[in-house]
């Protein structure tokens, strides 16, 4: 290919990865729903997000809750309206801040891993042996990263709901002495099942987003340890973007749709 | 009948070009060794061969129904136990998940490695991985088996096993091979061709006899390990 060529073919070379990314992806739905994929390799899987994931979105999720709450309360504070604190922490934590801060801590801990993982697999040779014995790797290595990332993303999302409504709650005793029904009162009064489904909506689609691109950069990769470091990095960056992208689409969608449907929604 | 017929291959990664038009045959029971110095296209044409890459040009017939290869760094699954990762190579029999364990465990014996079915492959020395390597490769009943380098890094003593083990599977299974090496007693003690390549293109090809008092400047210089010769090696003072 001509340098020039070349060159011209850069800046679009990003595109050719997603669309890679999205054929692994219905390659892996396809594996996950006619069954043919690896138990072993899912149960595995599952459990390291739990046990890996479960302490750092823990801990980031309660002190994001301390602060966005502590942020808050001042405000009101100031126009003396604490009386509306749970509303604004819950639609924040629940819309927002939970599934973006659970995709993001298991795109820096479990898609980095995974793409570490896989991409170590393809510069000795595992992914070319899977292919040799006749072993998809998409059955083989992606549909159960797939399947385990699409199901405990959105219950870890649920989890640092939890914890970060926790954090909001203790500042709002302890700084803002607010009576904990009172507060939670408020936090039912706003949250309803439509605002778990948009959450738990967008934290599938984080769980689609980590496992698909961490999966396709590793399988991509070459070039040795070096290869293996830059897809680590790559494939948390993609991810992140990813996630931050699909949360603005999701929130806009919601609002736009749920505007024409029932204009209570957006209340 | 051929095994296996390589046809006018040639392959380029970009600018670069690392096969030119390369023939071979190979037919059962025979075992092929594919020489040359580094970066010369040993192992491409064995990934072509094997259908991991592509060729630009050519073409390549497979006539054997199972073929399996042995790799350079042994390529073992590191989250799945020695026994399992040769069950892996049986995942199209309809044996259940205990009788492939089981048949692993004998592949397992054939190269004395039995006691070690349960541990994973880091417990393992590069020697043992090497020979798990191996036995996952016969557990299919291949009637091609290729080599990546199988015995790169380990001990001479070591290196007779392997070359035992493939003298063993041609003699006795008419398992074909071929075996991409560097090591002179690799080609002495398994090979009844010798292919050397150089610049993408075959350079000599013959039998290994042949081959060790062949007067050919780019195997003379290759058996006698010369730095001076046809082949330039970049030196780095």
């Amino acid at each position: 290919m001509p340098p020039i060529t070349k060159l011209g073919t850069q800046p679009f070379i990003w595109l050719i990865e997603l669309g890679e990314a999205f054929g692994n992806f219905l390659r892996a739905l396809y594996f996950i729903f006619t069954g043919k994929f690896e138990k072993k390799e899912f149960i595995e899987q599952a459990s390291k997000f739990g046990f890996d994931t479960l302490p750092v979105v823990a801990v980031v999720s309660f002190f994001i809750g301390l602060a966005l709450t502590l942020q808050i309360s001042k405000q009101l504070m100031g126009i003396g309206n604490t009386g509306s604190l749970g509303t604004s922490v819950a639609v924040s934590i629940v819309r927002e801040i939970g599934p973006v801060v659970a995709g993001v801590m298991i795109a820096a801990r479990i898609g980095g891993a995974m793409a570490a993982e896989i991409a170590t697999m393809s510069v000795t040779e595992q992914i070319d042996a899977l292919k040799i014995m006749k072993l998809d790797p998409i059955s083989f290595l992606v549909a159960p990263r797939l399947l385990a990332s699409m199901i405990m993303t959105p219950l870890l999302t649920v989890f640092a709901i939890y914890i970060g409504s926790l954090g909001g709650m203790i500042i709002a005793i302890v700084y803002v002495q607010l009576d904990p029904y009172m507060f939670f009162d408020s936090f039912r009064a706003v949250v309803g099942n439509k605002d778990v489904i948009i959450a738990l909506t967008k934290a599938f689609v984080n769980g689609i987003l980590v496992a698909v691109l961490s999966c396709t950069f590793g399988m991509e990769t070459a070039g040795g340890a070096a290869g293996v470091g830059q897809t680590t990095t790559k494939s948390v960056v993609w991810a992140m973007l990813g996630i931050f992208l699909f949360n603005f689409l999701i929130t806009n969608s919601v609002y736009s749709v749920g505007k024409v449907l029932d204009p209570a929604f957006i209340k | 009948m051929n095994l296996i017929e390589v046809h006018n291959v040639s392959k380029a990664f970009d600018d670069l070009v690392v096969l030119d038009d390369v023939s071979l045959m190979v037919v059962p029971g025979e075992c092929v060794a594919i020489v040359g110095p580094s970066g010369v296209g040993k192992s491409t044409l064995l990934r072509i061969i094997a259908g991991l890459e592509t060729a630009d040009k050519g073409r390549i017939k497979i006539n054997a129904k199972r073929i399996s290869m042995v790799f350079q760094y042994s390529a073992l699954l590191n989250s799945y136990t020695v026994a399992e990762n040769i069950a892996l190579a049986l995942h199209e029999t309809n044996l259940s998940h205990k009788e492939k364990i089981e048949k692993a465990k004998e592949k397992l014996k054939l190269v004395g490695l039995e006691k070690y079915h349960d541990y994973l492959p880091d417990q393992l020395s590069g020697g043992q991985k090497k020979r798990v390597s191996f036995a996952r490769a016969i557990a299919s009943e291949p009637e091609v088996i290729l080599y990546d380098e199988p015995t790169s890094g380990l001990d001479p003593i070591l290196s007779t096993l392997i070359e035992d083990y493939i003298n063993q599977l041609a003699s006795q299974f008419k398992v074909a091979s071929i075996v991409v090496t560097h090591q002179i007693s690799t080609i002495k003690r398994t090979a009844q061709k010798v292919i050397m390549l150089y610049k993408g293109k075959i350079v000599w090809d013959g039998a290994p006899k042949e081959f060790f008092n062949s007067d050919n400047p780019y195997v003379k210089q290759f058996v006698s390990a010369e730095i001076k010769g046809p082949m330039p090696v970049a030196l780095v003072e």
